[in-house]
């Protein structure tokens, strides 16, 4: 069971589409971007994701503060589309939060959980 | 009307300012980037790799949202003007470089600007005068974010009620019923009882759940960013005085919720709707301000490096002041009480969950209004431009952004593709393949 807390904008998507993903394999929780990296910081939780209209911008700015860039990924910015191998080599880096723009949590949440899945099993 | 050497000045002075207060890593306006700011000041990430960072996480919002916005209003952005020169003052080797660069950037905006204004209006098919089309659903639309936050935050009971509310706010007052002396827009009405809803909303639900509150280690860096942040406050108050200086001039709008209903009222030929109209702006402006301090004294706290605009207030302040000078004064005035008010902002961010909640609820519910708003009003604008054709070619583009996973950001997206759907309706008329309706 791997637990995803969720912040930044457009949380009920995100959490819908890492349910859709992940099936009972996940447990999602919204919080706040604040919060939900304390968590991640704690050990409470094992990943983070979040969105916001850029990408890169509030996504991540509180994670980024919280846990330390190095742990941080963009995964899809405004205007870009996210890639599966680039976000599979994000997780073997060890990344444990994950932005991404509002526009691309379709695509980009159901590719961060199946990688993660996948890299734990 | 739209050049003069007073705003060449003043826009120089203002670019420059806050290109150097990211050479200096004092402040940037991307939200993004301040928290990696400590990366490059503490030396774990060089200048150039900085820059490629900076300019990737903003080159997007410059092209889309700085451009359209103010292509279709006239009115400079703080996209427009404060992303490239977080870029400039964090590419610049020197400071003499950052100012100089960031002065050319503000140059050039303004008379470019004045530029293609006056080429765009050399067309047969006016679609700048039609993208006015866009200010009424804005202005609608905004008014109804507090109910779609209190729909994400408290679930759909409490959202109906307040939409029924708000709703009977917007009736009551269109029709007159209130009192003669008080002249107010519905939507500054729908607002008002909106939010104190939501208020009203959060703090029963807090009383009812009391929060544990756990005072965590780690304040003490809180506390040393802080001081680097006290050590900038002069340069905050000169940027901030310029800023509310240029909006009070009506050359500048502060955000995407203001931005058409202040082209509006400067369009206006009614005094007294012009100044309800940039009440109402000032209004929207702090609202959406409200639901950015969570993210701007968060990310400044924990990183040191502050916002160019600070929390955003000192544009309702620009556009409400009776003068430039009080103007000038008014915007010195809030950057510096916000910064000093900026470690208790933190405190009590860190005591009530419920109130950041509210925040990111806040963001995404303007976020989608906007998104709503612009796309209707876009719609009405090309209906304008060019009826069913100007609508075929829209939709068109819209589909194209869509289907290629949306390069151009959504709220973005919809002014973009009404912009380009006014040039193609140009070309076409130079074809002899579309005549204007009504002349």
């Amino acid at each position: 069971m791997i637990k995803i807390v969720i912040g930044g904008l457009q949380k009920d998507q995100i959490k819908r589409a890492v349910e859709a993903a992940g099936g009972v394999q996940v447990e999602a929780v919204i919080s706040t971007d604040f919060e939900a990296a304390k968590l991640v910081k704690a050990n409470k939780a094992d990943y983070y994701i979040g969105a916001c209209n850029s990408g890169g911008g509030a996504a991540l700015s509180v994670p980024i503060g919280i846990l330390g860039y190095g742990n941080c990924a963009t995964v899809a910015k405004a205007g870009g589309r996210p890639k599966k191998d680039n976000i599979e080599k994000l997780i073997k880096e060890g990344k444990v939060a994950f932005g991404m723009a509002v526009e691309s949590i379709d695509t980009a949440v159901p590719m961060i959980v199946e990688g993660l899945l996948e890299n734990k099993g | 009307m739209d050049f003069s050497i007073t705003k060449l000045i003043l826009v120089t002075l203002l670019t420059s300012g806050t290109a150097l207060l990211s050479y200096y890593g004092r402040a940037v306006f991307h939200d993004g980037l301040r928290p990696i700011m400590p990366e490059y000041i503490e030396g774990r990430m060089n200048r150039p790799e900085m820059s490629s960072v900076a300019f990737g996480l903003s080159v997007g919002f410059i092209a889309s949202v700085g451009i359209s916005f103010t292509l279709s209003t006239g009115l400079l952005n703080p996209w427009l003007l404060f992303l490239p020169t977080d870029i400039l003052g964090v590419f610049a080797g020197s400071a003499l470089l950052a100012g100089v660069l960031g002065a050319a950037w503000g140059l050039a905006v303004v008379l470019g600007l004045g530029a293609v204004q006056t080429a765009l209006t050399a067309f047969p098919v006016d679609f700048i005068g039609a993208l006015g089309e866009l200010s009424s659903p804005v202005l609608a639309g905004f008014a109804l974010f507090p109910v779609l936050a209190i729909l994400y935050q408290f679930g759909w009971k409490k959202g109906v009620v307040t939409a029924v509310i708000v709703l009977l706010t917007r009736v009551i007052i269109e029709q007159g019923f209130l009192p003669e002396q008080i002249s107010l827009l519905p939507e500054a009405g729908e607002l008002f009882v909106g939010t104190i809803l939501l208020i009203f909303f959060a703090v029963s639900y807090d009383k009812k759940n009391p929060v544990e509150t756990d005072i965590e280690p780690g304040e003490s860096i809180f506390q040393e960013r802080t001081r680097r942040i006290y050590k900038g406050l002069p340069f905050f108050a000169v940027v901030g005085a310029l800023v509310a200086l240029i909006s009070n001039l009506g050359y500048f709008a502060g955000s995407e919720v203001s931005i058409f209903t202040l082209n509006e009222a400067y369009n206006s030929e009614s005094a007294s709707e012009a100044q309800a109209l940039i009440q109402q702006a000032a209004l929207s402006d702090f609202l959406r301000g409200i639901g950015f301090i969570p993210l701007i004294a968060t990310t400044a706290l924990t990183t040191g490096v502050y916002g160019v605009v600070g929390l955003t207030f000192v544009f309702p302040v620009g556009y409400l002041m009776p003068n430039p000078i009080l103007a000038a004064i008014g915007g010195a005035l809030v950057l510096i009480i916000e910064v000093l008010i900026l470690s208790k902002l933190g405190s009590v961010l860190e005591k009530f969950p419920s109130l950041r909640e509210a925040s990111d609820n806040i963001r995404t519910s303007i976020s989608t209004v906007m998104e709503i708003a612009l796309l209707i009003g876009s719609f009405l604008a090309v209906l304008k431009m060019g009826g069913v054709t100007g609508f075929t070619i829209f939709v068109i583009l819209w589909l194209i952004n869509e289907g290629t996973g949306r390069p151009v950001i959504r709220l973005a997206a919809a002014p973009l593709a009404a912009i380009a759907t006014g040039i193609l309706l140009n070309i076409l008329y130079f074809a002899n393949l579309f005549t204007p309706i009504a002349g």
